[in-house]
Parts: structure tokens; sequence; C-alpha cells
């Protein structure tokens, strides 16, 4: 029996640790979405990279009124290295509702009802 | 290639939620056409099921209910445009010679697989569709301008429309502009009004090599039935899946959309342009995606969408659209074909004021965040 984990397998692993990360060609020095073992571009094997401290950015934000279950209610598009993430944003040193363009990185990820979830939180500097 | 000419369509009332067994409801679209054609189920070499269902082997199991072996029988699910892709793939059996007739099926329950997007991790938590129709919203205001007022003209548009139609799933509903902009926020700043309804339902076509048409009018006429067929010819077909992920699909969205590609393969196929255009079914499964599709098949310029939703120029959405008419996700692809089939062939079942005879029909149909999108141009 083939036992050897995928990619995939091992995002899903990671992320339900808490732990971010994602795949990554060397070859085209890009990080690839979906995760998968092979890159779309080069079809060379991927290696997992941490990125759990990696800077993204707010491109987009909104008020989400119909996930009542979930703590936080903003919810935020994300460009990290060039892959957008859909996620919710911790709220506690939000001065402004003026947060497009504003710094993140992940605070949390992990499931929730067996979905995965990624919370984002604003760099301050 | 042969021409390819839809002959027959019929398309079933929508409901909320039964506890009917999906073949039953594939059934009744099915065999109302089977007897309003009086097509013989013998000539039939083709059944395409379009459904995302997780029942297996639909197709061969509906053509042994209705007594058809057909040459070729499979399902297609493809979300949301599971339907065109599905005409699409008879269209090729078709031309290609492999078959001479094919009956597509789309059939849907509302507890569907295919209204959670389960495998793309890219839309986190957020993996409702009304989560990207949100941000579509969002993004095509602040960029292009566009209105709460106009967006929120696009379901006062289609409710209006479903009045007439038997079969739509809102058909006794009623809403002005003042109600849809102070409906319920779900997810700013797309509102509860904007959205389309989940819905079970069925949708059935027939579609055949247009050299046989006198072969199987003669066929019909020795079984001694009192049946009409028009034929309405699939003159282009475009079709463009860029991704399956929401993170690679927001990137073209508002540039290169798969939607906007399957216009230019459509249109070029076909040999029109958008000014031909007589009658249009577009897919408004949130108000903003009609906007985009008026931009997308060219009908007006990127951006300006938002100023097409008050024109009478092309009849849009005739049957009440996908807000108006509910949304079985994969019949809708098949009941706005369809729509135009029956526009085009002069039925004018829902009593329309048009400008003009309609001539030239065209069919927008997209999946998953538009992802990919499918365009189909008829002439009658």
């Amino acid at each position: 029996m083939h036992t050897k984990k995928n990619n995939l397998q091992k995002f899903t692993g990671y992320i339900e640790k808490g732990r971010f990360v994602l795949p990554y060609c060397k070859t085209c020095r890009k990080t690839i979405w979906p995760p998968t073992n092979n890159c779309r571009i080069c079809l060379n094997n991927l290696t997992l990279k941490n990125y759990k401290n990696k800077q993204g950015k707010i491109l987009e934000y909104f008020l989400d009124k119909f996930n009542n279950n979930l703590a936080n209610n903003i919810m935020v598009l994300v460009e990290l290295d060039e892959i957008i993430l859909i996620g919710s944003l911790h709220q506690d040193n939000i001065n402004s509702r003026n947060i497009q363009g504003k710094k993140v990185r992940i605070k949390k990820c992990g499931f929730i009802d067996k979905k995965i979830f990624y919370q984002f939180e604003i760099v301050n500097n | 290639m042969r021409k390819v000419s839809v002959v027959g369509g019929v398309t079933s009332e929508f409901r909320k939620e039964t506890d009917r067994d999906i073949t039953h409801i594939a059934l009744e679209s099915t065999i109302k056409l089977l007897k309003d054609t009086g097509f013989p189920r013998n000539l039939i070499d083709a059944v395409i099921v379009s459904s995302c269902s997780s029942d297996q082997y639909l197709s061969s199991v509906i053509s042994e209910m209705i007594g058809i072996r057909p040459k070729i029988s499979h399902r297609i699910d493809n979300l949301c445009n599971s339907g065109t892709n599905a005409i699409i793939s008879a269209y090729s059996y078709i031309s290609s010679g492999l078959c001479d007739c094919a009956l597509i099926i789309g059939v849907e329950k509302s507890n569907t697989s295919g209204k959670i997007l389960s495998n793309d991790f890219s839309r986190g938590q957020y993996n409702l569709p009304i989560f990207w129709g949100a941000i579509f919203k969002k993004i095509h205001m602040k960029r292009y301008g566009s209105t709460e007022e106009q967006i929120c003209q696009i379901p006062v548009n289609n409710y209006l429309k479903a009045k007439n139609n038997k079969n739509a799933f809102n058909r006794s509903k009623s809403v002005n502009l003042e109600q849809v902009l102070n409906s319920r926020v779900l997810v700013e700043p797309l509102k509860l009004l904007e959205c389309c309804s989940i819905c079970e339902g069925s949708s059935s076509i027939l579609l055949i090599a247009d050299e046989k048409f006198s072969f199987f009018k003669s066929k019909i006429s020795s079984n001694k039935r009192n049946c009409e067929l028009i034929p309405v010819v699939i003159k282009g077909i475009g079709q463009q899946t860029n991704c399956a992920s929401f993170s690679n699909a927001i990137t073209d969205i508002f540039a290169q959309s798969s939607a906007r590609m399957a216009a230019q393969q459509a249109y070029k196929m076909a040999g029109i342009s958008p000014k031909d255009v007589d009658i249009a079914e577009i897919h408004d499964a949130f108000s903003i995606l009609e906007i985009l599709g008026y931009e997308d098949l060219g009908f007006v310029k990127k951006g300006e969408g938002g100023t097409f939703v008050y024109q009478n120029k092309i009849s849009i959405n005739s049957r009440g659209g996908i807000i108006g008419c509910g949304h079985p996700i994969g019949v809708t692809g098949i009941a706005q074909t369809v729509e135009i089939f029956e526009q085009l062939s002069g039925k004018n079942i829902h009593n329309l004021k048009l400008n003009r005879s309609p001539h030239v029909g065209l069919v927008h149909n997209l999946a998953a965040a538009g992802t990919s999108g499918t365009v189909l141009i008829m002439e009658g």
C-alpha cells in the first residue's frame, strides 16, 4: 500500500496543527496554488515552505453578517506571495475601518466544522 | 462538422424541496418532452445527464426507465455550468457523426453537493458562493462606480419577468427597488434579494443532426402524432475553463474572464457580433453577475454594465433569470437553452413585448466564481 503523503495531505495536516505552509517551486521561484506535488508551470516537484510569518496585503475587506458562528466578522481578501486567500481578521489591533492595503500575516489556521479557516492579523510597523 | 439543431425542450416546475427521488424529478420534464414532440425513442442514440448529485450512473438508470438503449450514456458535472457543458458534449457527438440525436437531461435536488465548494482551500471558511458574490460586487462598485441602485435593479427586473413563468420558483413574489435595497445584508454589500435560491427541478432538451431533420420529422408523422418539430440551430459555442480555485479566478474576473473568452469564441464561430443578439439568458446567480455578463458578452464596454440595466434593446432573462426562477445547479444551463429555443421557435411563452421577433439568441452560463464560462449562440 502506498503510504507516502502527498503535498495536499501534508498541507491539510499542517493546517490541523495550526501551521501554515505552502508549496514552493525552487525552479520557478514561485509559490504555487493549489497545494499539489508538482509545479503547474514547470511540473517539477514542489517543496513545502513555512509561511507562518510571511506578510501579505489586504486587497479588500467585507463585513460578514452571514457567519454568526464565527468569532470574527470581518472577511478579508489577502494577497500572500501572489496567492489570494479569503480569511477572517483578528480585530484586537484595528484602529480604523480603513484597512485596505494594510500588511497582515496568518495569526491562526485550522479546521472549524471540518472546514479550513484562516485568521489574519494586521502587522503594526 | 455537421450542423446541430435543438428540436424540443421542456423545463419542469422549480420547487423548494420535495421527497421525490432524483430520477422521478428527471422524468417530469423528460416524459413531457417525449410526449410533446412525439420523438421516436428508438432513434435517440445519446443520453447525457447534467447533475451535481452524488447518484451514480444516472443517465443509464434514466435511459432504462424511459425505454431508451442509447449508444452513449453518461453524466456531466461542472457545477453551475454543467447544463451547457452537457449540451456541448452532445453537440460534439452529433457534429462529429458519432450520433444523430441526443437527449440531454438536467436534474438536481435542493440538497445537492454542488452548492458547497469543498475542494477550494483558498476560500477558507468562506466556502459558500455568497462570499465571492459579495467580493465581485464590492470590487465592481469601487473600481467602476456602479451603484447600489443599478445593481439592485437586476432582481427587480428578474422577479417581474418570473411572474409570467409558471415554472419559476419565485413566480408569486413581487419586489421593488426599495425592498431589494433594504433587504438583509448577508455579506457587505451583498443583500438577500440579490441572491438566487437553490431549488429542485429538471429540464430536458433534444438535439439532432440538422441534415437528418426531414428523416426524424417523417418518423414522427408515421407515428401519426400531431406534433410540430421546429429546428433552432446552434451556431456558436464558446467554452473556457480558467481554473478551479477562487485564488486563481479573482485575478482574471475583471480582465480576461472565462466568460469573456467563451463569448469571443462563440461570436467567432457564429460569425456574428454582440449587436446581432436579440435575446439572451445571462447567468444572474447574484445580481452583480448579470452586470458582469453585459460586459463580458460585449453589450457594453468594461465597467459600464451598471448603465445597461435600464436598456430594452435586447430581451434579457425573459424567463426570470436565475434570481427569479431559482437555481437547480445542474439544470440551469439547460433551462436557459430551452428558454432561448422556445423564444426563437416563435412560441413566446411568456407573452413578451419585444421590439422585433427574435432571430438570434445567446446563453451565458458560469461555474463557481467564473472559474469556467460557457456561451451558446442559437439562430431561429
